[in-house]
């Protein structure tokens, strides 16, 4: 056996741990105890319907028969049903948080709850309540957006959804839940059975009253929903697509923007870069530089923990992986923020003794850089700083790897990935050349900087840069060590 | 090299240039932000699906350092979504790998929930993927696994003894036909499949396996110790699931050895690692009963009946409403186990030997109680039917056939506080009075694993034992 496939063999093994244990220890489960739940929003000109169902199966309705038989008396009359429906409909309704423009809407019951007990496996009864419930709108509005979130949660498990569907007369602009139920209400469960029941307990849409514009149902496609969840992740949505020319083509240009928006999504270091070369006097071409590490970093660096992942799984979790990754990130930027630090204080020593006092930093084109060569920032530095910002492999990319792989299309997905690395270095080496910009417009003769207070103040920003670098590179650190231990 | 003269663009326009430093500065104070909170910077749009990636953890419940332990993989439910919406999005030709790992995805829900749906789930995406996957040992040794975890013995000796025919080093293979050996009663096959694995591939899952095993027979000290080892290595590798799983294990054995405090221990450190692990809830709720907490006690059994009704989590709430003198409420939940044997009758899947523990427990429906441990000990002839069906007869009089079983139960040694519970009340009826004496101890000793409306009966007899006036 290879030791790749012995590998594998050792998770699996791994995973049949404690499954038919657990059954063993714990004997047998059972089925027949979901407790179902549905809100049915109906959206009119001047209120809103709310259909709140509950379908029990037969173990938890059972329990439910035992508990309306208040009087003990092992049957259940009238009475205490219409007691116990009108209580659970109550309780249904404090659950029940609905609100208009981000407005808590009051919300009432509007008809008498209806409980019945369909029969369920060998005639055991099942448990149906449907209560009925409503919100006033305001008396004129223009497009409103309803909130609805079931918080209800009794640790019974079960198909949660939520509905909001529009009468006549009212349109939905968008909605993020479908508009007809996949289960009828609860009544018929759909019976594809590689779908776990939804777990939807929050719906919200936008909405207006628009006479005469009745029947706008495309925008309450009960499809639309599932369409958006399976491109949850766009990338890997792409890699398991259709493959023909113009999807590739835009799927490396998407690629290569979602590896953009990556690099501004929050915490990619190029607030590191910027605050680095602030600090630090770096020039265009270090930006290029800096640019191209952290692509060639990025895209190494997922590579490499796809292999480690197929590869040796029983040794190496990915995550682990990553953590450890973060850390090694952390501690380099540690690393150069306190390299700024100490220059910085160098820096302003100096400028006390230099009569003609570089307080600004900036380029080194004047005759006096023998005197602090110190302040040169030398291009090991930026390539370090590259390999910081790339070395932690984005999440989208490594799912892109892997479904690649599970697909077979192996090269479609490494093109992605480089594609994405381009797209975020060029936005982190945009911003570094950006920052060089506006750190030359700074220091530029006759501009702002002439200034004596804008001087006075630039002198500090070496110094802040520093501290920043070196804060966030704690951050980073510290908040990885912890996660480990 | 540029130089500032160069920029004129930015030299002429102040308001640009001052927009641009304030812009400047404002990134490098919200990126100290963003970086002072690393769990933000990690979840990014879609990317939660992936394992691991900016997965919270849970603060530890005591002092067991259960906190580091719940880092790593996202919940297998988010693992079952992931892998869902891969196989939907396929339409009618989704990947065989996809299925497979939807499978363990299944799997790994059900370990936690108990969910008998998840396990046929997991059965209908094998046998989707059998269809198109060109390895089907990676299939069957799955469907191996399925069988077992609903009990169906053979199926899952046959499916696992065919691979391991092929190939006698197939290590899921192994595993999953040794703990069918276990549970059905063929402990000496089942230690040496065992031990072929510990040699190949050493590591938690077989510690533990190899840890029951010696709890089984006898050896309880040495079970701690490989459980024990087991957890080490599981928090090494970092699985929150097989982490919780051997906890629970290790909870087991600390509660059968009567520690209930180690025991309580060990179960929150499972539900730190897993928060829906439903079995170390009823774990912890035994073990809270023991601590003389019954309020929370009650609050778990509760919540873990909501999760998953099993008859003997019912009955223990039951049990302990007794306890409180609420026999009305205690009624109700002793209805429920009935009417949860109902279903699963009607249903068909599932036959339980809690249900006819609890029938002898509580002196209802003894006679069907006695037919349905028969029928179990037919397909699963190990301690623990043996002990069921010993205790129906005992409850039903028939004192000789009830010795017979017990002694069954007892042959490997297995130190089970229910087992010792059941012999020594035999042994005492049939007046053997020292070897009742032993045994009632015994199990005294490790109350916490006895239902707790035993405990009592059991104390009671111990005293008639030692004062003579037994029977």
């Amino acid at each position: 056996m290879s030791r790749a496939l012995r590998g594998l063999a050792a998770l699996l093994l791994a995973l049949l741990a404690g499954i038919g244990w657990a059954g063993a220890a714990s004997a047998h489960p059972l089925g027949n105890y979901t407790v179902n739940r549905a809100v049915i929003v109906r959206l009119g000109p001047t209120a809103v319907a709310l259909r709140y169902v509950v379908d029990m199966a037969e173990i938890p309705a059972f329990s439910e028969l035992q508990a309306m038989d208040t009087n003990a008396d092992g049957r259940t009359d009238a009475t205490e049903l219409t007691a116990y429906a009108a209580a659970a409909c109550e309780a249904d309704r404090r659950g029940l948080s609905v609100e208009l423009d981000r407005t808590r809407a009051g919300v009432a019951q509007w008809s008498a709850p209806q409980l019945s007990f369909p029969a369920g496996a060998g005639g055991l009864s099942t448990l149906r309540l449907v209560c009925s419930f409503g919100a006033q709108l305001p008396a004129s509005h223009g497009p409103l957006t309803i909130e609805v979130a079931d918080t209800t949660n009794d640790g019974h498990v079960g198909w949660h959804e939520v509905i909001i569907a529009a009468d006549p007369g009212v349109s939905i602009t968008t909605s993020d839940v479908p508009a007809v139920s996949r289960s009828a209400e609860l009544t018929a469960y759909p019976l594809d059975s590689l779908q776990s029941p939804p777990q939807v307990r929050t719906g919200s849409a936008t909405f207006r009253a628009a006479a005469g514009a009745a029947g706008s149902g495309s925008a309450t496609d009960p499809a639309a929903p599932l369409v958006r969840s399976t491109a949850n992740d766009p990338l890997a949505a792409l890699v398991g697509g259709p493959l023909t020319p113009l999807p590739v083509v835009l799927g490396i240009l998407l690629a290569a923007g979602l590896g953009a928006a990556h690099a501004v999504s929050p915490g990619h270091g190029k607030t590191l870069v910027a605050a680095y070369l602030i600090g630090s006097q770096g020039s265009r071409r270090h930006a290029a530089t800096l640019g191209l590490t952290v692509a060639v970093t990025h895209t190494a660096g997922v590579f490499l923990l796809g292999a480690v992942t197929l590869l040796a799984g029983q040794f190496l979790v990915p995550e682990r992986v990553i953590g450890w990754l973060t850390i090694g990130s952390g501690f380099l930027v540690v690393l150069l923020g306190a390299g700024l630090v100490l220059r910085a204080a160098r820096g302003s020593r100096d400028s006390r003794d230099h009569v003609h006092g570089h307080e600004l930093p900036h380029e080194h084109e004047h005759p006096h850089e023998h005197a602090h060569p110190k302040r040169e920032l030398r291009a090991r530095n930026v390539v370090a700083l590259g390999l910081a910002g790339g070395m932690v492999p984005s999440a989208s990319a490594l799912i892109v790897l892997l479904v690649a792989i599970t697909t077979g299309r192996l090269l479609f997905g490494l093109a992605l990935i480089v594609a994405f690395g381009v797209g975020m270095s060029l936005i982190l080496g945009g911003l570094a050349v950006a920052t060089t910009m506006v750190r030359g417009a700074v220091t530029a003769s006759g501009g702002i900087a002439s200034h004596p207070l804008v001087r006075r103040a630039a002198s500090a920003v070496p110094l802040v840069a520093g501290v920043a670098v070196l804060a966030a590179g704690l951050a980073v650190t510290i908040g990885a060590l912890a996660r480990f231990a | 090299m540029k130089t500032r003269s160069r920029t004129p663009w930015l030299t002429t326009d102040g308001w640009l240039r001052r927009g641009l430093i304030l812009l400047a500065a404002a990134l490098v104070v919200a990126g100290g932000s963003y970086l002072v909170a690393p769990s933000r910077s990690n979840g990014g749009g879609g990317a939660a699906t992936v394992p691991g990636i900016g997965a919270p953890s849970t603060p530890p419940l005591d002092g067991t350092g259960g906190g580091g332990e719940a880092g790593g993989l996202v919940p297998p439910a988010e693992r079952v979504a992931f892998w869902e919406r891969r196989v939907s999005a396929a339409g009618s030709t989704p990947s065989y790998l996809d299925l497979i790992y939807l499978a363990d995805a299944y799997l790994d829900r059900s370990r936690a929930s108990g969910s008998l749906d998840d396990l046929k789930r997991a059965e209908t995406a094998l046998g989707r993927a059998a269809i198109t996957t060109p390895d089907p040992k990676a299939v069957q040794v799955r469907q191996a696994l399925v069988a077992f975890s609903l009990h169906q013995w053979q199926r899952s000796l046959q499916i696992s003894g065919a691979l391991l025919a092929a190939d006698p080093q197939n290590l899921a293979a192994l595993g999953v036909h040794g703990d069918a050996l276990l549970e059905t009663g063929q402990v000496d096959a089942a230690r040496e499949e065992y031990t072929i694995l510990e040699q190949l591939v050493p590591s938690p899952a077989v510690w533990s396996r190899l840890g029951r095993l010696a709890f089984l027979t006898g050896d309880p000290q040495t079970g701690i110790r490989l459980v024990g080892e087991a957890v080490t290595g599981a928090i090494d590798e970092g699985y929150p699931d097989s982490i919780a799983f051997y906890r629970f294990q290790l909870g087991e054995l600390d509660r059968e050895t009567g520690q209930a405090d180690a025991a309580a221990r060990n179960y929150e450190a499972a539900l730190v690692a897993l928060p829906e692990y439903v079995p170390a809830m009823v774990g912890l709720a035994r073990s809270r009963e023991a601590q003389a907490r019954r309020p929370e006690a009650i609050a778990l059994l509760e919540a873990a009946v909501a999760r998953l009704p099993m008859p003997d989590t019912v009955a223990m709430l039951g049990d302990l409403y007794a306890l409180d003198g609420d026999t009305l409420h205690a009624e109700r939940e002793y209805a429920l186990v009935d009417r949860i044997g109902e279903v699963a009758r009607v249903t068909g899947s599932v036959y339980d030997r809690q249900l006819t523990l609890f029938a002898a427990d509580h002196d209802r429906n003894v006679a069907e109680a006695v037919t349905r441990a028969r029928d179990e000990l037919k397909v699963r002839p190990d301690v623990y039917g043996y002990d069921a069906l010993a205790w129906a007869l005992f409850k039903q009089g028939q004192l000789g056939e009830a010795a017979a079983a017990a002694q069954r139960a007892l042959s490997l040694g297995t130190p089970d506080p229910r087992i010792e519970y059941h012999a020594g009340m035999i042994a005492a009826a049939q007046g053997r009075v020292a070897e009742a004496r032993a045994l009632l101890k015994e199990a005294i000793a490790g109350a916490a694993m006895l239902p707790p409306l035993q405990v009592p009966v059991a104390r009671a007899a111990l005293a008639a034992l030692d004062t003579g006036g037994f029977q």
